[in-house]
């Protein structure tokens, strides 16, 4: 009794101060996922994503931390008896074996019988649309084929938790986007824990329950899709998600809900919360300035044709924006659904999004509301 | 990064590694200390150099030596001249031939040296095909070519056995580092001759360098082919005389102190052409193309198709023609000395009836033979396998310098081998002992050759593939035997080949080793060519000729199948 509320107190994976160290590389992690969650781990080549995986998978012991999955320890135990399914970047579907044998490896190893083998190896068949392959060579597949039979295979175990690394690095981009939608709704259907590797920012935000971004061995920010996106708590993560204005900055004033800040002569404020409320006329406290950055998404900025904004006339809604006069249009970037513009204001740059094209060196005037403000300390 | 579930793995194939290490090493070691003991010390125990410093003032030593240096320098230019145009048009050209000269090529690597030579005997003496046929042709009862028995059937047979190591190594090398900067000397005005001494020459040096180092060294130790072939005093090189010395006029010291001589020699030679292979990975390094790479190949122009017809007809012509004299003859016999020959199965006949002086022995020498191959793979193999496993978890990252650690044996010839273990049996004494020791020294020799087929293999075996085995439940020893080993399995076996094909012709260390009553078809191929029985030497060489052959279906049939 006292076990199973343990367990349900500590489902899912949690891992403490897990610390790998190299001559040239220092992992250090902690987060938990909840049981059936579908978590991504980001960062660019190199940030410890996939030694993070190898140590939860058991491939790579850590030097240091604790490790625990649905309330098991799982330092110390080797990595056949984990079970922890993990598909591989190169699929890895062994060559000697036809596609039955491959994904039924793990039942025949764990000594299913053969019945409820191949009923077992049908059914998964069945969910990844390849009813009616087993006796075809690995060979035989195509790149999405082998990467379906490998999550297959992956699955067939009933693995408590599931490792996807890179699965769909390989693939190309068409193909990518309908095989994710498939991975996801499988792994919501049989409610597998999944933690899904990638460097591909657009994939971790489309399929997430949450997202852990990760650099340099350590972890820049948890959290859903949204947040990341919209609230970057870094540099590192807010240039990691796609393009932004980062516009050098220092704190000037600084409370619960607002946050002042200033570039050259100019005052901006920030959202530091949920909330915010603006006022020209705050005055300036005497706090020590803190340096960082002004950071807002292209798509949060409005544009005007104008040199200078009414403001007599939008001074309900210039209340709760940012304004940025006399910017002039520098280069604009056609993206399918409008245009990025890149802008000189002031000699800095400000990244912006339009629905129509501005021409080069036209002057414009942009309005930034302080809900989509944020400050990034360096 | 070292993974720690392969610690677990580590442990199991480490029990392979070790059987290697502790069975192959002291038997290699062992008999190299022994040699070295006998060179060193005199009959009453104590150190010297006395051996040495009569050696080295004997002008007879000197001037095997020099012969031995002479005939091992000129065979290495004419296979480097004989293989080297077809380096060039393998690597150059696109023609469909190709696999002619890849599949002749790997023809002389298989074949028993005894069978060359039996071969060129056939084929090319005073009796042989090719003067018979130029006999009728001119009508002369003179054989206008009389090459055997001399300095220059040696130069050719060794030719012949070196000339495909010159065209897998540089064409393999010439491939790699294939790329636009002829055309573009081309383009800058220089012409095909400047072109080739400027830009060609300097890029694929080292790759004719590493392989004259390699036949070099292979001619400076050969051992069959100046037994038979060169005949008399003359015509003696360094093995020659070891084996002399030691079997013929039984003065081990003497015959130790010159295989410390050879192994020296053959030490600096190898030396070289590891600086060179060395020189070669560094420079491809660069290139991470696929060696076929066909954008870089030319469409040949009319007259360099004919040259590559010549070409594939003389190669094809050179290797087969002794092979084909070798079978052809064992089916005629003469009635009378001076007769003409007529067809007949009589030497088969021969060969399989009981109680007929030494082919009586044929059945006992195939026996052996075939065992001797077995066991001493049954030894290798798994050896072999284990050493890789060590190997590569000990030097995880892409080094090469194991793989060319495992050339070292070369440097000791198999006649050493074979006397380093005579001077063992000379203490164990008892026969059973002798056999074990053939054993060994089979397999050691045949070692090397599936180390350089099982390694890169398994260096090059994606880490993914255990790595999932292992996440879906199966423990290390599992993971070797249903994905690894499988995965190995046409390395192993093509390794497996040539172990077997080496150890079945394997002549130089049994002949020094084995006692009258062990006899392997090499030994009793040598004894009827040694008595002039060509006609029976066929019929036998035609049977070993067919057992390879048998073999090499049944191991291209287990690589399909298994």
């Amino acid at each position: 009794m006292i076990s199973t509320i343990i367990s349900s107190m500590e489902s899912g994976l949690n891992l403490r101060g897990i610390k790998k160290i190299y001559a040239d590389f220092i992992l250090d992690i902690s987060f938990s996922i909840k049981q059936g969650e579908f978590v991504s781990l980001v960062g660019p080549s190199g940030c410890g994503k996939t030694t993070t995986l190898s140590i939860i998978s058991g491939l790579l012991d850590p030097d240091e931390g604790k490790m625990s999955l649905n309330g098991k320890d799982l330092l110390f135990v080797p990595i056949w008896e984990r079970n922890i399914g993990f598909v591989f970047q190169d699929y890895a579907l062994f060559p000697n074996m036809n596609i039955e044998n491959n994904i039924g490896y793990g039942l025949k190893v764990k000594k299913v019988d053969k019945s409820a083998s191949l009923a077992r190896t049908n059914t998964l068949l069945d969910i990844i649309g390849l009813t009616g392959y087993n006796k075809r060579s690995t060979e035989e597949l195509s790149g999405g084929e082998k990467q379906r039979v490998a999550l297959a295979r992956a699955l067939a175990p009933h693995p408590e938790l599931l490792l996807l690394d890179e699965p769909l690095s390989a693939l190309d981009a068409q193909l990518r986007k309908s095989l994710r939608k498939e991975i996801r709704s499988i792994q919501k259907d049989l409610t597998v824990t999944t933690i899904y590797v990638t460097h591909d920012q657009e994939e971790a935000l489309s399929i997430s329950d949450r997202i852990i971004m990760i650099n340099n061995g350590s972890i820049e920010q948890i959290g859903t899709p949204e947040d990341i996106y919209s609230f970057p708590k870094t540099k590192f993560s807010a240039e990691f998600f796609g393009r932004s204005t980062m516009l050098p900055v220092k704190i000037t004033n600084h409370n619960s809900n607002t946050c002042t800040v200033s570039h050259k002569n100019h005052t901006y404020c920030t959202n530091s919360s949920v909330m915010h409320y603006f006022k020209r006329d705050t005055p300036v406290a005497e706090t020590k300035p803190e340096t960082g950055h002004l950071f807002f998404r292209p798509e949060n900025a409005e544009i005007f044709h104008v040199n200078e904004l009414d403001i007599d006339l939008d001074l309900e809604r210039a209340e709760f924006s940012n304004i940025f006069l006399h910017t002039v249009v520098i280069e604009t970037e056609y993206s399918g659904n409008g245009y990025f513009v890149e802008c000189n204001w002031e000699g800095f740059e400000l990244i912006l999004f339009s629905k129509i094209r501005l021409h080069k060196g036209s002057v414009i005037s942009v309005k930034v509301p302080i809900v989509s403000s944020l400050f990034i300390p360096d | 990064m070292s993974f720690d579930y392969r610690k677990e793995t580590f442990r199991f194939t480490s029990l392979l590694a070790y059987f290697g290490i502790f069975l192959l090493v002291p038997l290699f070691i062992l008999p190299i200390f022994m040699v070295l003991r006998q060179a060193f010390l005199t009959n009453t125990n104590t150190f010297s150099f006395s051996v040495f410093s009569t050696l080295l003032k004997s002008s007879y030593i000197w001037r095997i030596i020099g012969f031995t240096t002479l005939q091992a320098l000129l065979s290495t230019v004419s296979a480097i001249l004989i293989g080297l145009p077809g380096s060039y048009l393998i690597s150059q050209f696109n023609f469909k031939g190709k696999f002619i000269i890849r599949a002749i090529s790997a023809v002389p690597f298989v074949l028993p040296s005894i069978i060359v030579v039996l071969g060129f005997v056939i084929f090319y003496g005073n009796n042989g095909f090719l003067n018979n046929f130029l006999m009728k042709i001119f009508n002369t009862s003179e054989p206008p070519l009389k090459i055997l028995y001399s300095f220059k059937a040696i130069i050719f047979a060794h030719a012949f056995y070196n000339f495909p190591i010159c065209i897998n190594l540089i064409a393999g090398y010439w491939e790699q580092v294939s790329d636009n900067s002829e055309l573009a000397s081309y383009t800058m005005g220089a012409k095909r001759c400047k072109t080739f001494f400027s830009i060609t020459l300097p890029k694929i040096y080292p790759a004719i360098l590493s392989s004259a180092a390699l036949i070099f060294l292979f001619c400076f130790t050969s051992f069959a082919i100046i037994l038979v072939l060169g005949g008399g005093p003359w015509f003696t090189t360094i093995e020659v005389e070891i084996f002399r010395q030691a079997r013929v006029s039984f003065d081990l010291h003497t015959a130790a102190g010159l295989a410390i001589i050879s192994i020296t020699i053959s030490s600096v030679i190898l030396l070289i052409y590891l600086v060179f292979q060395k020189k070669m990975m560094r420079n491809t390094a660069g290139f991470k193309r696929p060696i076929f790479q066909h954008s870089t190949l030319l469409n040949p122009s009319k007259i360099t198709s004919i040259i590559i017809v010549l070409y594939i007809t003389a190669a094809v012509l050179f290797v087969t023609a002794p092979i084909i004299s070798v079978i052809f003859r064992s089916f005629q016999t003469q009635l009378s000395r001076g007769s003409s020959a007529l067809l007949s199965l009589k030497w088969y006949k021969q060969l399989f009836s009981v109680n007929q002086g030494t082919l009586s022995l044929t059945a006992a020498a195939f026996k052996n033979s075939l065992l001797l191959a077995i066991t001493s793979a049954a030894v290798a193999i798994p050896a072999a396998i284990g050493l890789s496993y060590f190997t590569i978890s000990v030097t995880p990252n892409k080094s090469y310098l194991p793989e060319l650690l495992f050339m070292l044996p070369l440097a000791v010839s198999s006649v050493i081998l074979g006397l380093g273990y005579y001077l063992l049996s000379n203490i164990t004494g008892t026969m059973s002992v002798n056999r074990l020791l053939i054993v060994a020294a089979h397999a050691i020799i045949t070692l090397p050759f599936i180390l350089r087929s099982v390694m890169p293999a398994l260096r090059n075996m994606r880490q993914t593939y255990s790595s999932a085995a292992l996440s879906l439940g199966a423990k290390p020893v599992r993971v070797f035997f249903s994905i690894e080993l499988p995965l190995l399995k046409n390395a192993i076996i093509s390794g497996s080949v040539f172990a077997v094909a080496i150890s079945f012709g394997e002549i130089n260390a049994t002949l020094i080793l084995a006692d009258e009553n062990t006899i392997t078809i090499p030994i009793l191929l040598y004894r009827l060519i040694g008595s002039y029985n060509f006609y029976a030497a066929c019929a036998v060489g035609t049977l070993l000729v067919a057992m390879c052959i048998i073999l090499f279906s049944v191991f291209e049939y287990l690589r399909e199948k298994l």
